[in-house]
């Protein structure tokens, strides 16, 4: 009988232990509330040109050079539609275009340092302002913002872009021809 | 004595005990009654309310669809959510504890900054050592705290031109428990 009752007693003893610990848990007032997951996602930048983003021919520049006489004509020129391609979920990404370099692929140097260059955006359907801009010479462009409003999301601007001879350019300079590539870049205004 | 005669004092007899009896009611009594008694519970409670979220580069209010906007570096967004406690009982003390979800910054790396604040403009609720934890020493009858997560988009610290773009961050959901001590 002895040895009967020290098999029952544990036994007891440990479902006893269980419904107090139950019981605790019960005993005092407990309520939860969650504030749900949450995420968020970033956007991207993007620009082109007429609607590219590779290289675009901005078509051409003649007689910058009165004739045969050395006496600079008027600035020309071109034109072309500059697009923040960022989608509207964007919503403050504004872009500054910035004109970061003007280099020469062919052409003499007694042209290229005779070449000065402007370039400024306008409304698309506005016309290029006479003149474009402020002109300097080739090499002056190094991350240079042609932008005075920045461009919204899925916005378009109308880039103008001059080209003249310098004043008083060298003799060199007359009856050359060259290939002027224009690099520009978006930036988060 | 005949049969008549008998009866008749047995009547009688009868009649006089009756009478005695209703000399029982002529002694003093009174009674009073325990009117009906109510006890009640009180409450312990707390209910999450509307999400509010916020772009800090505007003005606006509830300006940012979380679903579709995306972030720029620079932005700083805001997602604002106010919780209702309620604690009625005389004795009632306890503490309302915070647990934050896990953050994931994803593609954001370390240009993700994540941080949650919980405040109380109530002085029945204090916030304990614990940021963002709470205690309450006695009944408040109603009380709010307001959880603001903010996420900043570091914009000081690209290593790229495009870094972090098509990026995803997240904070998974937290929990506020309010329990009695």
């Amino acid at each position: 009988m002895r040895a009967r009752a020290a098999l029952v007693a544990p036994v007891v003893g440990a479902l006893a232990i269980a419904g107090a610990t139950t019981g605790t848990t019960l005993a005092l007032w407990r309520d939860s509330s969650s504030a749900g997951a949450s995420s968020l996602g970033s956007g991207s930048i993007s620009l082109t040109l007429n609607n590219q983003t590779t290289a675009v021919n901005l078509g051409s520049v003649t007689n910058l050079l009165q004739g045969n006489t050395g006496v600079p004509g008027p600035a020309l020129t071109v034109t072309a539609t500059v697009k923040h391609e960022a989608p509207v979920a964007a919503k403050n990404l504004r872009m500054h275009v910035h004109l970061d370099s003007v280099i020469t692929s062919s052409g003499s140097a007694t042209l290229n340092s005779s070449l000065e260059v402007a370039a400024t955006t306008v409304a698309t359907a506005a016309p290029c302002p006479s003149p474009v801009g402020t002109y300097k010479p080739l090499s002056a462009y190094t991350s240079t913002q042609v932008t005075g409003t920045p461009i919204a999301p899925q916005a378009s601007m109308k880039l103008c872009v001059g080209v003249r001879m310098k004043a008083n350019p060298p003799a060199g300079s007359q009856g050359r021809s060259g290939t002027l590539t224009f690099t520009f870049r978006g930036q988060q205004a | 004595m005949n049969k008549m005669v008998k009866g008749s004092l047995a009547g009688a007899t009868g009649v006089m005990l009756l009478m005695s009896g209703f000399g029982t009611y002529a002694l003093w009594s009174d009674s009073a009654g325990m009117n009906n008694a109510t006890v009640n519970s009180g409450e312990l409670d707390i209910a999450a309310g509307v999400v509010e979220w916020n772009d800090l580069a505007t003005l606006g209010v509830n300006d940012w669809t979380p679903a579709t906007d995306k972030m720029v570096p620079g932005d700083v967004v805001t997602r604002t959510q106010v919780f209702d406690l309620k604690g009625t009982g005389k004795n009632l003390t306890g503490t309302v504890d915070f647990a934050a979800g896990a953050i994931n910054t994803g593609g954001f790396g370390a240009l993700m900054d994540i941080q949650v604040d919980v405040t109380s403009n109530d002085v029945v609720v204090a916030e304990t050592g614990t940021s963002n934890d709470y205690t309450f020493a006695g009944p408040f009858d109603t009380a709010q705290l307001t959880a603001v997560v903010t996420y900043r988009f570091d914009p000081d610290n690209l290593t790229t031109a495009q870094e972090a773009q098509n990026a995803t961050a997240s904070l998974a959901a937290s929990t506020f428990t309010i329990a009695q001590n």
